[in-house]
Formats: structure tokens, C-alpha cells, sequence
């Protein structure tokens, strides 16, 4: 099972491809979310996760803007695309013939 | 400056976990650019410190959870090396919980002392009033807290910044409930004595408690020992002043004082009603030195301002003294040779009843004590420096960084002082009946007493942690993982450092004990030394002021033909004293003590005094009772006297200079710690008799006492038996320094016992890392003498350098300790012999006793594992 945050921090990943790292996936999920995230909220669930083996993390060359500082590319592995696939079925079959409640909206 | 805000970023980084430094500050950096080049400055700035804020916490939560991952994988580490080295562990758990118990004690004693009579309310502005007097040169030997009896009075009057005042008079009283005779402490004081200082009363008020004449307030335990009950509000007892007993009425119960108060009493009563009657000549006089005086004075009052007033109040009091003083030296003009000083309450105790150097004396011993513990855990860890230096180069090798590994040492060694901390508070609580007896205290192990006391035993962990922790933490940490793990690096367990420290133990630990000999044999010099009198056999019967005259001739009716009794004398003082009993004469332009000691005209031949030339007094001469007086050698010396019989001693007023009949030799009447001086011996009233001496013969001396103290019984009914043997009473004059021959004598014993300790875990580390060799050694022929040999002499020659470098220093703390004495032993070279010797034996025994185990091995057994 996957929290609705950490789902959130994979499919930034995905989308990110070969720039994933904390700083691009904190402005990705700021951009598509109206969440406020903070870096560590980011940073935790994307260590977590790589411990998991659901990403796959290697080190990035250090830009000026950093302060010269490497930073950590995450990836996705194909048991965090199978997860997140997983996911998605459950909630395609959660959403599928739900009934009409009669509440507009 | 377009970086982040330093003050955010550092606090990002000192909460992240140090793996993760880089790449976390690295992004916020980069976001943070991004937001400077889209918006303005300060709303990046903004961000970075909101973002700071929202994970610094979450950050340093998970650090400590990596954190507590390494700590646990090092504490069993800790634990694992304590149990394959359990000899190892073992002397350094002893070790060090020894030393820590022992400094948890010293902190009690050192607090004790330093604390003394704070427990007052308003402490701070309690004044002792003591008279100086100087040397022409502004020196003085301390000032006189006794004052006299209108001083308090005229001191509030006369300056505003002083409160108030109480006086106080101390003695022992006798106390009659019932038949009951009690002998209690009483102080004599004015009514503000409650109210000045904290002593609570239990019952009664302490408005009233004190303000008649017949008012006596009891403390609890004296109420109790009185009638057996503190409910004695209203209840009446007789108390005896000079010879007779008064009654007087319990108004009021305190608390007993407690025991770090120098005010200790059982019972309270008005000096008002009772010291004039005692001493009429003092009331109203400022030359009579009698009771001590202190102050309160207004919280914003500095004594140091008042030193003036103290100087005109002098001058206006005592300016027949003043005058005296300066006929008899020059004193430059306008100096006043003497005057009045308000000594805070905190520095009396430490000042005249105690001495700060007990407490530097104590927290040295302690200091050294854990010193030579840290020591063993240093040389130790050293020895076993090659088993960790391959750790060391593994977990180099596998990303540890420096600052882990000397955390780790660090953190090994905090943790066996942690458990040695737990051992040594166990250690504590059982020695401190041992400790307070020593002492002569009332110590007792609170942890939660005061801050202060967590406080220094966290301390005593940190320092004894950081000491014994810093080779491995300083030294193994910097190996190179290459060096180490290929073998090019040699620790040895022998190397300069190792020794330095080894010698430094057998220094401290050899002057210990060259210490202790050198006190035990100046002790057993003072017992045996010749005193010129008769010292044994001889009982000390306390007259408490009862007619001595009538007292002695009640008494030898009674026993004059009981064979058990040799001989019945008084005298107005025992011998032994310290300190000086007489009075200052002025020979040409000096000032000389006499001392004087009244006796009956039997005492010389009780006590075994022949004289020198003359003769003694004699009971068929009334004549002898007055104007005549037998002086001994001192005094014949000190005013180079040439006839002497027939003269009269120099320097008396006229009408009562004695005509001298006799000379006796210079015996002892003093303590030890004196020369002789100048006395007179006279049967004159100058004194009055204070001590009745019995002199028993040879044999059942409980018998002799019961029949002593029955035949007392018959001759007063009001003064209890109060007896002492003379020797006993003599020997109590030096309790002080025996005391601390013992203090000295117990420490240099745990400091031998703990050199040795470390000393039987280097030789075992050394022969361990040496088996081949010894191994291969027996095998081409050697002896095991000659291995023996081979391993012994390294560490004796250590051990030796050590006890050499002890004697300078021990001689020039044991001349400094002697020169207190006059008559001191000459503590000759056999001593510091004996001291280094004891040390070097001891080593010797634990090196031989160590490597025979490893010598008596078959070669074949250490040498076929490879």
C-alpha cells in the first residue's frame, strides 16, 4: 500500500525521468498540487521509498547554483512502477459504477 | 551576499545526519536560487527560513534514529570487548568506581565545609566582630572573635548600618531534673539570637522564649535526653551556675542545630541575667575580651565602608590599649595598631574552626586517586591497541568517517564510566559511616539535595570519560586503514607514553606512602616521647568548680589507705595542652608569656617531677602557699636568671613577685607542638584547682575506677564523676593530625592498590602479545628465570623511575607537615627506603606472579597454532 503522498512523490518521479531529485520533485508536486510541501516531507518518503527498492537512487553532479553541492537522481525500479500500477487499478475499480448520490456539486 | 541566510542553513545542517548533509542543503540552495532569480530577495529569503523551520525537527528526528542504529551496534561492541577482556574490564570498572566513590565522598566533605552556616536566612548580612591587632608592618596573626560584653550594644548605637546585634557565651552546664545530673552545651545569648539566625523552634515563641530570667529553650534531643519527651513547654529544671543550681523554666523547644551550623548547642539561655552575675567585673568594660559578637546589618550596607567607624569606636573604647601598644613598638603615625573588623558569617567557620586546605588536601587525594584509575584505563587501552587498530582500519575502510570513530572511543569510555559512576555511588553509600567517622562529620548521600550535587557528578563522569577515553578516541582514530591493515604499523605496548604514565602512578602512589610513614612515625615519636612526668596510671578527675581543698581531703579520708591508690594531687590545669596558660610580662621592653600552673604541694611527687636544684613545697610550711614559686629551666634561660634560688622572678608587679626555691627540669607541660616555654609553678590562688589527679597503682584499674567514682558520689552529690586518663587526654590534642594520617594512610593504600591493579593488566597484556616469543625462547634454551627476568626488568625500571622522582617531592610535603611540630622526629632516608621499597615489592610480586602463568606453559602449546 502506498500513502497518497508517497504516490504523489513517485509519479513526480516518473515524470521527472532523468531529473528527479528533491529539489525538481518539490517544485513539480508545488506546481500540480495546491499542497504546501516542505523539503523534509519530500526528502523522508523519497529515502524511505528507495529503501523499500521502490526507487533507485544515484548521485548527480554538483551545479554552481547548489553551493557546488552533488545532488541524489532517484529513479523509479520496476517494482515501484508495478506498485503504482497496482494502485491505480484499485482506484480505477474504487471509482468504476459508483452510484448517483444526487448531490450536485 | 546571495547565498541562503547563514543562521537557516546552519541550523539545517548541525540537525541533518551527515550523509545527507550535501544533497539536502545542495536543493534548498538551487530551489533558492530559483527563487531569488524569479522574485525578490527577501521572498526567498522568506521561503528558505519557512522551509527551515518546517523540517529542521523532522530532519534531526531522523538523524537521531540513525544515530541510535550506530549507538546500539557500539554498545555492543562495548560490551563484547568487556567480555573477552574481562580482566581488563574488570580493573577498570574497580578502578575507576573506587576512584569516583571516593571523589562523590570528598564532594560531600568539600560541600560541607563550603556550605557551613549558609542554612541562615539573610546570611549574607550576619557579621562576626573580631578585634585585630597589627605588627608595625601591617601584619597580623588573625583577628579575636571574643569581644566584650557592651561592644554589641554600642556598635548599634554608634553606627547606623548595623541592625541589630546578639552576644554569645558558650559553656558546658550541668542540669539537674529530678536526681538526674546532665552535663549539656549551653549558649548564653541575647533574645535577638533567634531572630538573627535560623534555628526554628518546634514549640513556644520565640518573641518571649527568651526574654526573662529564668527562660531556657532546649533543643529536641536535649528535651528528650532530659525528660524524655518534647511536650516540656512550662516544665521547670535547675541549672548550675558557679557552685550553685538555680531553677529555671523550658519556654520554648528548637530544632538541634544541624551539623554543618559551628553554633551547636543544647540549650539557650539569656546572657543578660546570667554573665554579669559571673563576671561583675565585665559589665560595661570594653577591655574584657568574653563573649562573640555578631552583627546584622542592613542589606545595603558594605562593611568595607565601615571599617572607619570601626576604627573611631576603637580608639574611643580601648585607647588605654592602643596607647600600650604603641609605647611598646613603632607604629608609623596614624596607624592604629588595632581595631574591629566585621568578618562575614560564611568565612568565620572556615576561618577559625576549620581550614580551607583540608578541603584542597582531600580534593587533591581524591583527584590523584582518579587519576591513577585513568591512567590504568589509558595504559590499558594503549596495551590493546593493536586488537582495535585493526577495528579501526575496517570501519575506515568501509566509509566511517574520524569524527564517528573518535565518537565511539569517546562514547565506550563515557559508558564504562557510567556503570563505574553506578558502582562507585554503591560504593559511597556503604563507606560513608567509615567516611564520617574519619572525618568527623555528618555527611550524608542525598543526590537531590542541592543542584550542585547531580551537577559535579556529571562532571566526575565527563572529565573521567574525556581523560580515560582520549588516547583511544585521539590516537587510535587517526591510524591509516592501508597501514593498519597491512601490518606496517607496530603499537607496542611498552612505548614512551605508556611508560610516562605508568612512572607518573608510581610517583603519585610513593608519595602517598612515604606520606603515611612519615606521619605514622612522627605519631608513634610524639607517644613515645619523654614528657618528664608520669603519664600512665594516671586519672584526670574533672573538679567543675567544686572546692578542690575540700574535695582532695573528703577524698583521701576515703582512699588515703586504699593500696590501689598511689597518690592524690591537684593541679589547675592538664598537662598537654596547646596553647599557653598564663599571663605576658614585660622584661626589658619585651613582651614574655609565663605560664602558670597552680598544684597542692604533692603534686610533683605524684606526678614523678625531682627537681633540678632546691627545694619543693612543703605541707609543714604555710608560708609555701604564698609568695613562692619553683620555675623551670625555660624560664631561668629566657631571663638568664644566675642565682635564681632566692630571686624573685623578673618582670612581676611588685606585690606579687614570688620568691623562686626551686628549679624543676623542662618537662613537657605543653603539647608537642610547642618548645618549652617559661613557667611557674606555684600553690598561689592565681588559678583555681580545675583537676583533681589520681595516680592508681599497677593492676585492676576497672576496680580502681568503681571505687573512684563511689568514693566521688560520698563527696559531692552535685558535680557527676567526669574522668579521663592522662595519656588519653594528651594523645586527644593531636586527634587532629591522627585523623589525617588516617585520611593519608586509607588513600595511599587505594592508590598502591590501584597502581598495582593497572600494572597487573599491562604485564598480562604484555605477556599475551609475547606468548610466541616466549614460546620460541624456551625452545632455543632459555630459562624461565631468565624470561622472568626479561619481562620484569622493563617494568621495574619504570616502576623504579617512578618511585625516585616520589622523594623529592614526598620530602618537601613531608618538611612542610614536621615543621608544624617543635619536637619532630628526624625522618631519615630509611623511610623513603621502606616507602619505595613496600612499592617495588608489591610490583615485583604482581610482574612474577603474572608472567609465571605464561612462563610455566609448554612451548609446544603457543606454538602450534601455526
Amino acid at each position: 500500500m502506498l500513502s497518497r503522498s508517497d504516490e504523489l512523490i513517485l509519479l513526480a518521479v516518473w515524470k521527472l525521468q532523468d531529473d528527479a531529485y528533491g529539489a525538481s520533485v518539490l517544485d513539480h508536486l508545488q506546481q500540480k498540487t495546491a499542497e504546501e510541501w516542505s523539503i523534509a516531507g519530500v526528502y523522508a518518503p523519497l529515502k524511505r521509498m528507495a529503501s523499500r527498492g521502490l526507487l533507485r537512487s544515484s548521485t548527480g553532479w554538483p551545479t554552481p547554483e547548489r553551493g557546488g553541492r552533488r545532488k541524489r537522481l532517484y529513479q523509479l525500479t520496476a517494482k515501484g512502477v508495478a506498485l503504482l500500477q497496482d494502485s491505480r487499478a484499485e482506484y480505477e475499480s474504487m471509482w468504476s459504477r459508483l452510484p448517483d448520490l444526487g448531490l450536485s456539486i | 551576499m546571495n547565498g541562503p541566510p547563514r543562521l537557516a542553513r546552519w541550523l539545517l545542517s548541525i540537525s541533518l545526519h551527515p550523509v545527507d548533509r550535501d544533497e539536502v542543503l545542495g536543493d534548498l540552495s538551487e530551489m533558492y536560487a530559483h527563487f531569488r532569480a524569479n522574485y525578490s530577495p527577501g521572498r526567498a529569503n522568506a521561503w528558505y527560513w519557512i522551509q527551515t523551520l518546517k523540517s529542521a525537527p523532522r530532519f534531526f528526528f531522523q538523524s537521531l534514529v540513525w544515530k541510535s542504529i550506530m549507538l546500539k551496534n557500539y554498545l555492543k561492541l562495548t560490551i563484547r570487548t568487556l567480555a573477552k577482556q574481562k580482566m581488563q574490564g574488570g580493573i577498570n570498572l574497580a578502578g575507576l568506581s573506587i576512584g569516583i566513590a571516593l571523589c562523590i565522598l570528598i564532594m560531600l566533605f568539600v560541600r560541607d565545609e563550603m556550605t557551613h552556616d549558609q542554612f541562615h536566612a539573610g546570611q549574607e548580612n550576619i557579621y562576626q566582630i573580631q578585634d585585630f591587632r597589627f605588627q608595625p608592618d601591617g601584619s597580623t596573626g588573625g583577628g579575636n572573635s571574643n569581644g566584650s560584653l557592651p561592644l554589641g550594644r554600642t556598635l548599634v548605637q554608634d553606627i547606623g548600618a548595623i541592625e541589630d546585634y546578639v552576644r554569645i557565651w558558650a559553656d558546658e552546664y550541668f542540669v539537674r531534673t529530678g536526681s538526674d545530673v546532665f552535663n549539656e552545651d549551653a549558649l548564653f545569648v541575647d533574645p535577638s539570637f533567634l531572630d538573627i539566625f535560623t534555628f526554628p523552634l518546634l514549640s513556644g515563641d520565640a518573641e518571649t522564649a527568651l526574654s526573662s530570667r529564668s527562660n531556657v529553650v532546649l533543643t529536641e534531643s536535649t528535651a528528650i535526653r532530659l525528660f524524655g519527651t518534647t511536650d516540656v513547654v512550662g516544665k521547670t529544671m535547675e541549672v548550675r551556675v558557679g557552685t550553685e543550681y538555680e531553677v529555671v523554666d523550658v519556654t520554648a523547644v528548637a530544632a538541634d542545630p544541624p551539623g554543618n551550623s559551628t553554633l551547636q548547642f543544647g540549650m539557650l539561655m539569656p546572657i543578660e541575667t546570667w554573665i554579669p552575675v559571673q563576671f561583675p567585673q565585665a559589665v560595661g568594660q570594653f577591655g574584657w575580651s568574653l563573649v562573640k559578637t555578631y552583627v546584622r546589618m542592613r542589606s545595603d550596607a558594605n562593611p568595607e565602608d565601615l571599617n572607619e567607624s570601626f576604627d573611631a569606636l576603637y580608639a574611643s573604647t580601648n585607647g588605654d590599649y592602643l596607647q600600650t601598644l604603641r609605647e611598646r613598638a613603632e607604629y608609623p603615625d596614624g596607624f592604629q595598631p588595632a581595631t574591629f573588623r566585621a568578618i562575614p558569617l560564611a568565612d568565620v567557620y572556615l576561618s577559625r574552626y576549620s581550614d580551607p586546605s583540608y578541603s584542597y588536601i582531600l580534593s587533591a587525594i581524591g583527584l590523584i586517586i582518579l587519576l591513577i584509575a585513568c591512567i590504568n584505563f589509558m595504559t590499558l587501552s594503549i596495551g590493546r591497541s593493536l586488537s582495535r587498530s585493526r577495528e579501526v582500519g575496517i570501519r575506515k575502510s568501509v566509509g566511517a568517517v574520524r569524527s564517528q570513530l573518535i565518537g565511539q572511543f569517546w562514547g565506550e569510555a563515557l559508558f564504562m564510566t557510567l556503570i563505574s559512576t553506578c558502582l562507585g555511588l554503591i560504593f559511597a553509600w556503604y563507606a560513608l559511616p567509615i567516611f564520617n567517622d574519619i572525618t568527623d562529620k555528618q555527611l550524608t548521600l542525598n543526590l537531590l539535595e542541592h543542584w550542585s550535587f547531580p551537577v559535579g557528578i556529571l562532571g566526575i563522569i565527563l572529565l573521567t570519560g574525556l581523560i580515560s577515553g582520549s588516547y583511544p578516541a585521539l590516537v587510535l582514530s587517526s591510524f591509516r586503514p592501508v597501514d593498519v591493515l597491512k601490518s606496517r604499523l607496530r603499537v607496542s605496548g611498552s612505548n614512551l607514553f605508556t611508560r610516562g604514565l605508568v612512572t607518573l602512578q608510581f610517583t603519585l602512589s610513593v608519595c602517598l606512602i612515604i606520606g603515611t610513614l612519615v606521619m605514622r612515625e612522627q605519631m608513634d615519636f610524639l607517644r613515645n616521647q619523654d614528657r618528664g612526668f608520669r603519664t600512665d596510671q594516671v586519672v584526670l578527675i574533672n573538679l567543675n568548680g567544686i572546692d578542690g581543698d575540700l574535695a582532695r581531703t573528703r577524698f583521701a579520708d576515703r582512699l588515703g589507705q586504699d593500696s590501689r591508690i598511689a597518690g592524690i594531687s591537684l593541679a589547675s590545669s592538664s598537662l598537654g595542652y596547646r596553647g599557653s596558660n598564663g599571663y605576658a610580662v614585660t622584661f626589658e621592653g619585651e613582651k614574655v608569656n609565663v605560664d602558670v600552673l597552680r598544684v597542692d604541694h604533692s603534686f610533683l611527687d605524684v606526678m614523678d617531677i625531682s627537681l633540678q636544684s632546691g627545694r619543693s613545697f612543703d605541707p609543714d610550711r604555710p608560708a609555701d602557699s604564698t609568695g613562692v614559686v619553683i620555675v623551670n629551666q625555660a624560664l631561668v634561660d629566657r631571663f638568664g636568671m644566675t642565682d635564681v634560688i632566692g630571686e624573685i622572678v623578673p618582670g612581676l608587679a611588685p606585690e606579687d613577685s614570688p620568691t623562686v626555691v626551686g628549679i624543676s627540669p623542662n618537662f613537657r607541660y605543653q603539647s608537642l607542638y610547642q618548645d618549652v616555654g617559661p613557667l611557674m609553678i606555684t600553690m598561689e590562688k592565681f588559678q583555681s584547682y580545675r583537676y583533681m589527679y589520681v595516680r592508681l597503682t599497677p593492676g585492676n584499674v576497672e576496680g580502681s575506677i568503681q571505687k573512684l567514682e563511689d568514693s566521688w558520689k560520698e563527696v559531692t552529690a552535685d558535680v557527676p564523676f567526669q574522668f579521663e586518663f592522662l595519656d588519653d587526654r594528651m594523645a586527644r590534642v593531636y586527634a587532629r593530625d591522627i585523623r589525617w594520617a588516617r585520611i593519608i594512610n586509607i588513600a595511599s593504600g587505594f592508590a598502591i592498590f590501584l597502581a598495582l591493579l593497572g600494572l597487573l593488566g599491562l604485564t598480562s597484556l604484555t605477556v599475551q602479545s609475547r606468548t610466541k616469543e616466549i614460546g620460541i625462547r624456551k625452545v632455543l634454551g632459555a630459562s624461565s628465570s631468565g624470561i622472568i627476568g626479561l619481562i620484569t626488568k622493563d617494568f621495574a625500571l619504570t616502576v623504579l623511575i617512578g618511585a625516585g622522582l616520589a622523594v623529592p617531592l614526598a620530602y618537601i610535603f613531608a618538611d612542610n607537615w614536621l615543621s608544624g611540630f617543635a619536637f619532630r622526629t628526624q625522618a631519615g632516608p630509611m623511610i623513603y627506603v621502606a616507602g619505595i621499597a613496600i612499592v617495588l615489592l608489591g610490583a615485583l610480586l604482581t610482574i612474577i606472579a603474572q608472567s609465571l602463568k605464561t612462563v610455566a606453559t609448554q612451548p609446544v602449546e603457543t606454538l602450534r597454532s601455526e
